[in-house]
């Protein structure tokens, strides 16, 4: 993982890898789809807009969230942001080593940095979400 | 909108892509992410390395005169007449109200000579207070911030880099200083609570100075780490702990304020304080925030000046301030507030600064011993 991050300093600008199997909102989260479920997590870009990371709040398993509505919190050194959950539906699964462990979503904001599973209670809301190339293109216009 | 002004590094933080923001009316490095991997990383490598900063912007002013010692005692919150030369100071400015202009850092030359740094954001005020307060002495007043760069060398590593620049500095004890050469002026002197220097000099000469540092090791590190490096040793910083709000016993530079000295502002000085600074901290790593309300018994009995998360014990630090007015019990270490933030509460405990022991804020009492 820290290999990983130091080779890619020096091939991609920092904050810009947008992997292209995953979905992304305009607050910046990703997900993962895969058999009826969500893997979510916040983005390279929204990590290192963040800067260094020390504590990310998150929901517990069993509660349900609406598309749209925050699900949690992010504090870095510098400032808090929200999360939003990019889809409807029940938490079933968080990540349990984020609480001690806040800086994976610097590091590896696509894997150990994930944040919850929810169960897609409204598959049609994928189609809110943007794909790879949109997200890129959205991220290159900020800079 | 005045445009910002810039350091004479201003070039060599740009190469190194540091995130950059204005400052006290300067273009200033928050932190070199793409160099050092980020504040945190810088802050450890300050504690247990060594960093170099760029705090040009900071001011600096002449006090020279014959009656220059006599003019400071009366400005400043200690007095000066026993400080021996080539060693410097820690004070404040009060208005005649008891309240707080600035915190600064008077170095003496000689009795008719001082070197005085203030912060950057009160230079102007700080001058225009100073010059109102020399009629009648023997002195005058130079501002000489615009031709002085300053840059900080700070960690356990930071005699290493300088005993081949300057061998001599090695030397110094706390809080002394010296002049290797005309227009630079060298002092064991810091902000971070770690071993260091502090060195002014011609802003012409700053960026020759700076590339010798980086090329021994020094690593950059921002305005962002710097703070929560005086913040994990609990020093205040001007506009959070300390204001004109406040005087100088509800503030931590209350152990800088010689009550039995005859200052500006002095009586109102000696009035009970209506506020307590205090230092918490919290059991999770999530960061304390500057303006976050401290709770007792459901009342609100104070507010946090600063915060963050301390990057050496992964919990969320703070100081704050406590009115007086609304709590009447003892406030000990222990004792628990709570604090509120996104309609959640979390306990805030009441903590003895320094957060961390480092070389300097623990080794301070020794060091005092031994020069007394």
């Amino acid at each position: 993982m820290a290999s990983e991050a130091k080779s890619g300093k020096s091939t991609k600008e920092p904050g810009m890898k947008v992997p292209e199997h995953l979905l992304y909102t305009k607050n910046h989260e990703w997900a993962r789809i895969e058999d009826g479920t969500a893997v979510i997590g916040i983005t390279d870009y929204a990590q290192n807009a963040l800067g260094d990371i020390t504590y990310v709040e998150l929901p517990e398993e069993g509660d349900s969230y609406v598309a749209g509505k925050v699900f949690g919190t992010v504090d870095s050194l510098k400032t808090v942001a929200e999360l939003f959950a990019p889809v409807s539906g029940e938490v079933l699964e968080v990540n349990g080593k984020l609480p001690n462990n806040a800086e994976h979503v610097n590091e590896d904001p696509y894997g150990e940095g994930w944040m919850v599973k929810i169960e897609l209670s409204d598959e049609k809301e994928l189609e809110q979400l943007l794909p790879s190339a949109e997200y890129l293109k959205l991220i290159s216009k900020k800079k | 909108m005045q445009a910002l002004k810039k350091t004479p590094l201003h070039a060599r933080h740009l190469e190194l892509q540091a995130r950059m923001a204005p400052f006290a009316g300067y273009d200033m490095p928050i932190s070199y992410d793409s160099t050092s991997g980020g504040m945190m990383k810088e802050h450890l490598a300050v504690r247990k390395d060594v960093g170099i900063f760029d705090v040009s912007h900071m001011g600096e002013f002449w006090v020279r005169g014959k009656d220059a010692t006599a003019y400071l005692t009366k400005t400043c919150t200690r007095p000066f007449e026993n400080l021996i030369h080539f060693k410097a100071q820690y004070c404040l400015l009060l208005k005649d109200d008891g309240t707080i202009v600035d915190d600064i850092i008077v170095y003496k030359f000689d009795s008719e000579n001082y070197w005085v740094v203030v912060n950057a954001s009160n230079i102007d005020k700080d001058f225009a207070h100073m010059k109102s307060l020399s009629s009648g002495f023997q002195v005058t007043l130079e501002d000489v911030s615009e031709k002085t760069a300053l840059i900080a060398i700070q960690g356990p590593r930071a005699v290493e880099i300088m005993k081949d620049i300057f061998p001599q500095a090695l030397e110094l004890k706390y809080y002394a200083f010296y002049q290797p050469k005309n227009g630079w002026i060298v002092g064991r002197t810091g902000y971070t609570g770690e071993d260091g220097f502090e060195v002014f000099l011609p802003v012409e000469e700053a960026m020759n100075f700076w590339m010798q540092l980086e090329k021994k090791g020094g690593l950059p590190i921002g305005l962002g780490a710097r703070d929560t490096l005086r913040l994990e040793v609990g020093f205040p910083l001007y506009g959070h702990e300390l204001s004109d709000q406040l005087r100088p016993m509800e503030t931590f530079s209350a152990f800088a304020t010689n009550l039995n000295s005859s200052f500006v502002g002095v009586e109102k000085a000696r009035l009970a304080p209506r506020y307590k600074a205090v230092a918490v901290q919290s059991q999770t790593p999530k960061p304390m925030r500057a303006d976050e309300s401290l709770f007792w018994n459901g009342k609100r009995v104070g507010w946090l000046t600063s915060g963050s998360t301390s990057p050496v014990k992964k919990v969320g630090i703070g100081l704050a301030l406590i009115d007086l007015s609304q709590i009447n019990v003892p406030l000990e270490t222990g004792f628990i507030f709570m604090l509120e933030s996104g309609g959640k509460q979390r306990e805030a405990v009441l903590t003895a600064t320094p957060f961390v022991t480092t070389a300097r804020v623990q080794g301070a009492k020794k060091s005092l011993k031994k020069t007394a």
